[in-house]
């Protein structure tokens, strides 16, 4: 069998990344050991230089590696999204590998980039084995990165508990894939709906299809899958918690858009009801635990099931609309979340501080730039004006409502009023309790930029959305 | 270039606001002056505004339209009418006037300052947007400085008076959101442009399921009896220039939305409501005023005459006729002028005693000649003295609603006598007797005379020359109305 041809250009910024994270290890073995931000700027040199390599290909389809890899807006679209946050996190953590003094900084990094890898792989595949070989690349990466304290108990157990369901879940999708291949012989996507057109008997396909559906929620964290969640945000490295939060739920959602529109069309009656309670009970779930936490992180975390939760109404509505709000939805969340987790690793940078919201206490007195950003965050965060927050919500509850599911829309956008409450909290910590300390609060550079950078984005997002609009509108046509 | 009038009015404050943030936190005299000039420019312009508008010819002037969304249809859409023409001006005066009110506040000035130009952004902008997507952006702004202005500045159950405001009216609004959603799908046009889905071809239940939606999120702002229990708390917290703009500006968003998307854009949904809102209204007037009755805090008193004041505009909206609205639309200006002074009052009368407790007040008259005097004064523009401000709206109103129903017009006006008597009965309290307290109170500065003054003249203005804000309002609801009647609203 002759190898495939090779269209080196479609892969080149998965090429650059591996190239980069290999000499990341080699580099801190034996030129750099330690040198953490020598090592970061490699990292993120590595991800820009991937970045302007995707670019180009924006508009372009076609597929390479015997069509395993795929080329088009929906893969870049979320490339890019995975490669930007790749990059802020790495920003954020090396200030935050110099305080606690982190071992091991090369393969950290190195990690990242593996992980980046293979969400790259995940968005841009229709084959189910590829998919399969990315969000295992993914998440071993991360199960890796979680544990990265590797003397703290409660990051041992966070990841131990990471690691065990985590494969359970992979052995659960990928069980679900077996079936699927065994009912129809492929493993395209593509080859698989048509195999299973004209198919009365689909029984053991459905079976197939909610084992893989298990393994997606999983991923994404929705409920009932979800018990993960709180304890890996707690117990992993922050910036690693913000990779997490975004990265690979984002890789997960664009593997899921593919399996779902292009495999198995013909289910989409079965999709919808599933989505719809997943959607309902991770909004629901994740706002009201949320809204007990005491920890921030933990509070993210939630927070996060229940962003997925709002991601997933657009997944029942199924339509090329409700797809393009997804995937708004998610670039902003991206934005949000990382900005967010910043402000957490800001205020948690100084010495013998934790996580918990009381930390948060008169943040307004001893950083007002954090404080004044963390709001808008939070406001983003709770959909509302003038931020970015508001277009993800308004996109796919309109999507919703067009196809009839207002009341969808409406238990949604209920929930956002429940979330505020949890997200008005922290403000609250912040502009009316009185701070522990007067000192002024020191921030290192890097994380101020990387506030920079996403509270703008929310801002400028937020006043002038059409740009984003019409990228994620361009980038979901066909799914639907 | 008159056209770019709202659009300035606007995002001045906005600009404002950006300078406040780079002044350093000790220059806060620097702070003060520049939040002054800002709202000042604003005021400036607000008054430009009422001398550009062509009230002989009504309808929407100085409009700009652009592309914003164009994905969802949302467009950059303002302009302003004879209705808003109004209210805006009775922003812009408020919060310059609250600035200056403000201006003893040292605690925390910057956030403060800055917070107060980014409520006007919300509050202006909302006046002007005929776009429904952008008439919820700012609908919304306005929630977050308000949450801030009343947490961090407020009395001692702040946080609690914050949220509650916060939930509440974000509860409403989300509701409105979802029936601005519903208008957007059914209408097939694929707009979110008020004055063109006004023009839709809806089927008559998403109508009134939309605009069912709708009115929860405008009768938690206005607020009607029974959504109104976040409003004592948030005033009672409130600080004194805060108060006055969520009575003064704030409350009137919602009845202008009743008027400007309700009558405007789904006459046919409101229709179908308009006896609930009715009905509504008149227990809002009867509630708010037994209520204001019995309340020992005079802030609070105040704010449960504002429910009942608010009461009767919903009653002159929800007459749907001409004179109704007009009326509406002439008492929602009196009543920001009206209570703002109150609340003014209150605040100085609190910056000298210490106390709202109604009890331990007394003879203001004779301890604070001026600000007792001035107290009589409103209290009796307030109820409804002929020559004063607030009877004009109240009498426009009352006749509309008579048009409407015969029983809740009668009912609304027992309901001033009921105003009367709780006012009259305060001014036997807390003015007339002899003071309680030994210690002497400074009678007004001439600062407090100064920023009074303005509002104390439009009141005997508007009592004595209504012709001077209805020649303004009258073209606008005259068309409007006729237009509802058209379509078949009536």
């Amino acid at each position: 069998m002759p190898l495939p041809k090779v269209n080196y250009l479609f892969m080149g910024p998965e090429l650059v990344l591996t190239a980069a994270a290999l000499l990341l290890i080699l580099i801190d073995l034996y030129f750099w050991r330690g040198r953490n931000r020598r090592l970061a700027v490699v990292g993120v040199m590595a991800l820009l230089a991937a970045a302007a390599m995707t670019i180009p290909l924006f508009g372009v389809r076609g597929t390479t590696l015997g069509k395993t890899l795929v080329v088009d807006p929906f893969a870049i679209f979320f490339k890019l999204v995975v490669l930007a946050a790749a990059a802020m996190v790495i920003v954020l953590s090396a200030d935050y590998i110099a305080k606690h003094k982190l071992a091991s900084v090369g393969e950290y990094y190195a990690m990242l980039l593996f992980a980046t890898i293979g969400m790259m792989f995940m968005s841009a595949t229709t084959d189910l084995i590829m998919i399969y070989i990315g969000l295992e690349l993914t998440s071993i990466s991360c199960y890796i990165l979680a544990g990265y304290h590797k003397t703290d108990p409660k990051s041992n157990e966070a990841v131990m508990k990471y690691f065990l369901l985590g494969l359970i879940a992979s052995a659960l999708m990928l069980y679900g894939f077996s079936f699927i291949y065994g009912f129809t012989g492929q493993t395209e996507l593509s080859r698989i709906a048509n195999a299973l057109a004209g198919q009365k008997d689909q029984l053991a396909v459905a079976a197939g299809v909610l084992f893989a559906l298990a393994g997606f929620a999983f991923k994404v964290a929705s409920v009932p899958f979800h018990q993960w969640v709180p304890d890996v945000y707690e117990g992993a490295p922050t910036p690693v918690t913000a990779f997490l939060s975004v990265g690979p739920k984002a890789a997960a959602f664009a593997a899921l858009a593919r399996i779902l529109f292009i495999g198995f069309p013909t289910f989409a009656g079965t999709w919808k009801i599933l989505f719809i309670f997943m959607a309902i009970a991770s909004m629901f779930i994740g706002n009201l635990l949320a809204i007990p936490q005491t920890n921030i992180k933990r509070m993210l975390a939630y927070s996060s099931i229940a962003h997925a939760g709002y991601i997933l109404v657009g997944f029942a509505v199924a339509s090329e609309a409700a797809m393009a709000g997804v995937l708004l939805y998610i670039a902003i969340y991206v934005l949000i979340n990382i900005g967010a987790f910043a402000v957490v690793l800001a205020v948690a940078h100084e010495p013998g501080v934790g996580n918990e919201i009381a930390d948060f206490n008169g943040l307004s007195k001893r950083a007002p730039f954090l404080a004044i950003t963390m709001t808008v965050f939070m406001v983003a965060l709770a959909g509302m004006p003038p931020t970015a927050g508001l277009w993800g919500k308004v996109y796919i509850f309109k999507a919703a409502v067009e196809k009839g599911l207002w009341w969808l829309a409406l238990l949604g956008l209920l929930n956002s009023v429940i979330s505020l409450y949890y997200y008005a909290n922290v403000t609250r910590h912040m502009y009316f309790l009185e701070p522990s300390s007067d000192q002024p609060l020191v921030t290192p550079a890097a994380f101020k930029g990387v506030v920079w950078v996403t509270v703008l984005a929310v801002l400028i997002i937020g006043a002038i959305p059409q740009p984003l609009v019409w990228l994620s509108a361009i980038s979901a046509k066909g799914f639907g | 270039m008159i056209k770019w009038l709202p659009t300035a009015l606007t995002f001045i404050p906005l600009l404002f606001m950006f300078g406040v943030i780079f002044i350093p936190n000790d220059k806060q005299l620097a702070i003060k002056i520049t939040t002054l000039v800002g709202t000042g420019l604003v005021l400036l312009g607000a008054i430009y505004m009422v001398a550009a508008y062509d009230f002989a010819r009504g309808g929407f002037q100085m409009a700009v339209k652009l592309p914003w969304i164009s994905a969802i249809g949302a467009n950059y859409n303002m302009a302003v009418d004879g209705i808003s023409v109004p209210v805006i001006f009775l922003a812009a005066l408020l919060t310059f006037i609250c600035v200056i009110a403000s201006w003893k506040i040292d605690y925390r000035i910057k956030e403060y300052m800055g917070f107060m130009l980014f409520l006007e952004v919300g509050s202006i902008g909302v006046f002007m947007a005929l776009d429904f997507i952008l008439f919820y952006v700012f609908w919304e702004i306005v929630l977050i400085p308000m949450y801030f202005l009343i947490g961090i500045w407020g009395g001692p159950r702040k946080e609690y008076a914050a949220i509650k405001f916060f939930l509440y009216t974000f509860v409403g609004s989300v509701f409105m959101l979802l029936g601005i959603l519903a208008l957007y799908f059914y209408s097939g046009m694929h707009t979110f442009d008020m004055m063109a889905l006004a023009k839709a071809h809806i089927p008559t239940l998403v109508m009134k399921l939309a605009f069912l939606g709708m009115f929860l999120g405008f009768a938690v702002k206005v607020p009607i009896v029974p959504f109104h229990t976040w409003l004592p708390d948030a005033h009672v917290e409130a600080p004194t220039a805060v108060s006055v703009l969520l009575a003064g500006v704030l409350l009137k968003m919602g009845s202008y939305a009743f008027i400007r998307i309700g009558l405007g854009v789904v006459p046919i949904g409101m229709k179908a409501f308009v006896w609930l809102i009715a009905l509504l209204g008149v227990i809002s007037i009867i509630y708010g005023a037994l209520c204001a009755m019995v309340q020992k805090d005079l802030k609070k008193l105040v704010a449960y005459s504002s429910v009942s004041h608010m009461g009767y505009i919903m009653l002159g909206i929800a007459s749907m006729t001409a004179i109704g609205v007009s009326g509406a639309v002439l008492q929602m200006f009196s009543h920001g002028v009206i209570t703002g002074m109150l609340f003014l009052t209150v605040g100085v009368i609190y910056e000298r005693s210490h106390t709202r407790e109604i009890e331990k007040l007394g003879g203001i008259l004779v301890s604070m000649s001026l600000i007792g005097g001035i107290w009589v004064y409103i209290s009796l523009a307030s109820f409804g003295l002929p020559s004063l401000a607030g009877f004009v709206g109240e009498f426009l109103i009352i006749i509309g609603a008579f048009k409407f129903s015969h029983i809740l017009a009668g009912v609304a006006a027992l309901g001033i006598i009921l105003t009367a008597g709780y006012l009259l009965w305060t001014i036997q309290r807390i003015c007339l007797g002899e003071p309680k307290t030994a210690e002497p109170w400074a009678d007004a500065s001439p600062r407090e005379l100064a920023y009074m003054m303005p509002l104390l003249v439009l009141i005997v203005v508007i009592g004595f020359f209504p012709g001077v804000v209805l020649r303004v309002i009258e073209p606008t609801t005259g068309a409007l109305m006729a237009t509802v009647a058209k379509i078949g609203g009536l």
